[in-house]
């Protein structure tokens, strides 16, 4: 590994700035391609170890902008989709309540908190949108997965209600 | 005597003054392609790299000469680089005509597994893969051949798809579907949640090389073929960590698996219409599980996007001087009368023009649609027919036949009005045209077309001039040892009698 790096702004989640992200990045050197996690910024300042990162952008990849890097752990492995598990999950939530139960004091405090605050309209939806945004930022795969494995049941449902009423 | 190996091939080009060995350091990231570009602008010897991080590269090594692009491919066939198109074109039809069955050899006598790596031991980035273009999404194997079994039969594919390596095991293989190869792995092994074994054969011997870029049909023997252009039957040898088998003689040989639904980025990559061509996209990614090469290996590649419309790299020479013969036997085993399907040089892949006894305009449409729902489907977008007595090796008589017998009003007929599937490395589709990719393929539709270039009737009025004597002064000239296709003029009309 070298100290500079190549991304491609399709490979960017929304709002990259700040957070910890998950990132596919080149080498600038070897052009070995690899998954990280890190930081970026446009500005050096806002990282602790910032090494450049150009960020190529465009359909055709030719225009680039720079912005700066602070890789936190190399090669993460990029996590297999277990299907298989993932379609039962999605049958017995089908087929069962779906009420996510926990307890915690402390969780319930922080989420009644931003509730009076105006940031969400109740606990629960506080609970769901903070979870989906967690879920997003940091199992992107698996949340793709879940969104096909979706869309198949309900082309499913639709095309066998089609039959139904022939 | 048949070339067996690339080395078999460098060496004939060396004898032939046709090598250049560079024994200075040379880099793989973009220094190489750089030197191999200008070899390629400006008809130079082919450069052999002899010193890339302790390995070996050649660039273009098929590239033919300017004048007479398919030289060097009828050297890889024991065919005189001397040479007319026509006689290699007729000679290919032959060697096409008499395939040959390859041969099983031993491990232990197979030049390609002098080194083997498996396990642990495997490692893309050990070698010098090129990175081509400024702007590529990664470095390339892109002079190759993808070998792929289908898993309902014995027939085997050998295809040509560039391969983007991303780290030690890890490639992603620009498969769009359509072709014959991403066909069995987008609606075989990917319906069945199966990964497809692969093998891919990097510097093959040439006959291997040029069976890849051909239309060999569904279910014939690939190797077959390739062991008739040769002359003598193909040696194969089993693969470490599959049951493929591979040519013997390969510089190195990436055994693996291309794995059911999951994605790798591919591109952005400069291809072959000569610009640096987005978006990347999510291809299938191989996993790769054994690594075998040859002492010393060769690793050719092909700095594709050069001299577009001159015919200046491997890919555009490749298509040149083999595709051609093979369509031609195709479509007469379809039951056409076909005199020669030929490539139009400067644009190889998209533009063909095909000779024929027989011109009924329902004749023309039914063959139009035989080869567009086959295998001009995806590259091919417009076809030109011509009278069996133009000859569509010769550019000149096919611009004259189109200038004189072409009628915009009826002569040019669009097919399948924006449905038919376009290859997305086209330039005058936008990127949103395109789309993304979802199952290889991309959301690219266009028309086809095809322009009716032969005669509307035999009692034409007579041209000006004297074609006797026209054609006297031809073979006179001809028979001095003129070139041809060199001479500036030609019978008026498209007429040889």
């Amino acid at each position: 590994m070298t100290d500079e790096y190549v991304t491609s702004e399709t490979n960017l989640p929304p709002d990259p700035e700040g957070g910890e992200i998950r990132l596919q990045i080149t080498d600038k050197s070897t052009k070995e391609i690899s998954s990280t996690r890190a930081r970026i910024s446009r500005s050096p300042d806002d990282l602790s170890d910032p090494v450049p990162l150009t960020v190529v952008k465009g359909p055709h990849e030719n225009t680039e902008e720079q912005w700066y890097i602070d890789v936190l752990e190399t090669d993460i492995e990029s996590e297999e989709i277990d299907r298989e598990l993932l379609e039962e999950a999605y049958e017995k939530v089908r087929n069962d309540a779906n009420v996510i139960n926990t307890r915690s004091d402390d969780v319930k405090t922080l989420l009644r908190y931003l509730v009076e605050k105006g940031r969400y309209s109740s606990v629960s939806q506080a609970s769901r949108t903070i979870m989906f945004e967690y879920l997003s930022d940091h199992y992107p795969e698996l949340l793709d997965e879940y969104v096909n494995i979706k869309v198949r049941h309900e082309q499913r449902e639709l095309t066998e209600g089609g039959r139904d009423n022939t | 005597m048949t070339v067996d190996s690339l080395r078999d091939y460098v060496r004939r080009l060396e004898a032939d003054g046709m090598l250049v060995r560079i024994d200075d350091p040379v880099s793989w990231n973009l220094e190489a392609s750089a030197f191999t570009m200008l070899a390629n602008e400006r008809d130079a010897s082919v450069p052999l790299f002899e010193s890339v991080d302790g390995m070996q590269l050649i660039g273009d090594p098929y590239r033919g000469s300017q004048r007479r692009p398919w030289d060097r491919i009828a050297l890889g066939m024991d065919i005189p680089s001397d040479a007319s198109h026509r006689e290699l074109y007729d000679e290919l039809i032959n060697r096409l005509q008499t395939p040959e069955a390859p041969v099983e050899v031993s491990r232990s006598d197979a030049p390609c597994k002098a080194v083997t790596y498996t396990d642990d031991g495997v490692n893309l980035l050990d070698f010098p893969w090129p990175y081509i273009h400024a702007g590529d999404g990664g470095r390339y194997s892109n002079l190759h051949t993808l070998i792929a079994p289908d898993p309902d039969s014995d027939w085997v594919d050998w295809s040509y798809h560039r391969t983007m390596i991303h780290d030690s095991r890890t490639a992603s293989v620009l498969l769009l579907a359509g072709e014959q190869t991403p066909n069995l792995y987008y609606y075989k092994y990917e319906r069945r949640d199966e990964p497809m074994p692969v093998a891919i054969a990097v510097g093959a011997e040439p006959a291997v090389q040029y069976t890849s870029v051909m239309w060999i049909p569904t279910g014939r023997s690939e190797a077959e073929f390739a062991g008739g252009l040769k002359g003598s039957p193909v040696e194969l040898v089993p693969c470490e960590t599959n049951n493929l088998l591979v040519p013997a003689t390969a510089e190195l040989v990436i055994e693996g698996e291309i794995l059911p639904n999951t994605r790798r980025d591919e591109g952005p990559f400069g291809d072959y219409f000569g610009y640096m061509h987005g978006p990347r996209r999510s291809m299938p990614a191989l996993h790769v599980t054994a690594i075998t090469h040859r002492e010393e290996p060769i690793i050719p590649f092909c700095v594709e996007g050069t001299g577009v419309g001159y015919t200046e790299n491997s890919t555009s020479s490749l298509e040149v001087g083999c595709v051609g013969p093979d369509a031609t036997l195709g479509l007469r085993a379809g039951g056409f009368d076909i005199d020669r399907c030929v490539p139009w040089k400067p644009t190889p892949r998209t533009v063909y023009v095909i000779s024929t006894p027989t011109t009924s305009p329902g004749y023309l449409h039914e063959l139009a649609n035989f080869i567009f729902t086959t295998w001009g489907m995806l590259h091919v977008d417009f076809f030109v027919f011509v009278d069996a007595d133009v000859d569509p090796l010769d550019q000149r008589e096919v611009l004259e036949a189109l200038a004189l017998h072409a009628d915009p009003d009826e002569d040019f007929h669009q097919f399948g009005v924006e449905t038919m599937p376009k290859v997305p490395l086209n330039i005058y589709q936008t990127p949103s045209e395109k789309g993304n990719v979802q199952t290889g393929t991309s959301k690219a539709k266009t028309s086809k077309a095809y322009i009716d270039a032969t005669r509307k009737s035999d009692a034409g009025p007579d041209p000006v001039g004297d074609v006797d004597e026209q054609y006297w002064a031809r073979t006179v000239l001809k028979n001095a040892g003129a070139d041809p296709e060199r001479l500036p003029f030609t019978e008026p009309g498209g007429s040889r009698s």
